[in-house]
């Protein structure tokens, strides 16, 4: 192994996928358990259960445990949604990957073109962009970073980061 | 490579970025009132200057915004940018 790093793949999450004006989805989405929506762009705010993401200009994405779905949908209530606004339940779509470890940062140093400084990508970033030329979510966390890509890509992202770890 | 700066991101590599061409002039409200020369002039001729450009570029592995930047063809500066409405 060339890095000092643990590259894993997680455990399906509980994702919903939100787009439309915030005004519109906060009304919509009302939940003592929920964290307050992020205040700046390509961040992340996170509770004890839940975790939103502000991916896009009226663009976010709540994740948590997958036991938690059945809570996550009872609070956005998808089918249910009004006609400005779009709940869309996603679980299934992403796969996650977690590169931690001291060396964290050079594996995403080669995996994109990011700039994952703590200066430009803070503590809760959270962000799009491209991920060994596919387009994945880059997140933060403690020991490094997690990685999402579209399911199809799952295998893909996996040999990619083995061989960038070799 | 460019940098180019989407107004939600910040600054971003241009591999995050598809090209969508130079922003257009409008389009003719009414063509049937149109000579064939004007016609053919929007749909076909691009316009090549040497200096400031305006052009569309799609931050599709990013945020998903189309953005209107101003590049300066002669230092590929990108001067200004702005998301589309």
């Amino acid at each position: 192994m060339g890095y000092d790093v643990k590259i894993q793949r997680l455990a399906l999450n509980a994702m919903i996928d939100l787009q439309g004006d915030a005004e519109a989805i906060k009304n919509w989405i009302k939940d003592d358990d929920l964290p307050e929506f992020p205040n700046k762009p390509n961040t992340s705010i996170t509770n004890q259960q839940f975790k939103i993401y502000w991916v896009g200009i009226e663009h976010w994405l709540m994740r948590s445990e997958i036991e938690l779905e059945d809570h996550l949908l009872e609070m956005t209530n998808p089918s249910a949604a009004p006609i400005e606004i779009s709940v869309v339940q996603v679980s299934d779509a992403f796969k996650f990957f977690e590169v931690s470890g001291p060396d964290a940062a050079e594996i995403i140093s080669i995996a994109s073109p990011i700039d994952h400084h703590l200066t430009a990508f803070p503590e809760n970033g959270v962000s799009f962009t491209n991920i060994f030329g596919i387009k994945g979510l880059l997140i933060r966390v403690n020991n490094g970073f997690e990685i999402a890509v579209e399911s199809s890509y799952a295998d893909l992202m996996a040999d990619f980061l083995q061989k960038a770890n070799a | 490579m460019l940098q180019i700066s989407c107004p939600f991101c910040g600054p971003r590599n241009e591999v995050e970025f598809v090209y969508g061409g130079p922003l257009k002039n409008r389009r003719p409200d009414d063509i049937s009132q149109i000579d064939d020369t004007t016609w053919i002039d929007y749909l076909t001729v691009p316009k090549n200057p040497l200096g400031p450009v305006q052009e569309r570029w799609w931050h599709v592995r990013g945020c998903g915004c189309w953005l209107t930047i101003t590049r300066d063809t002669r230092s590929h500066d990108i001067i200004e940018s702005e998301i589309e409405s």
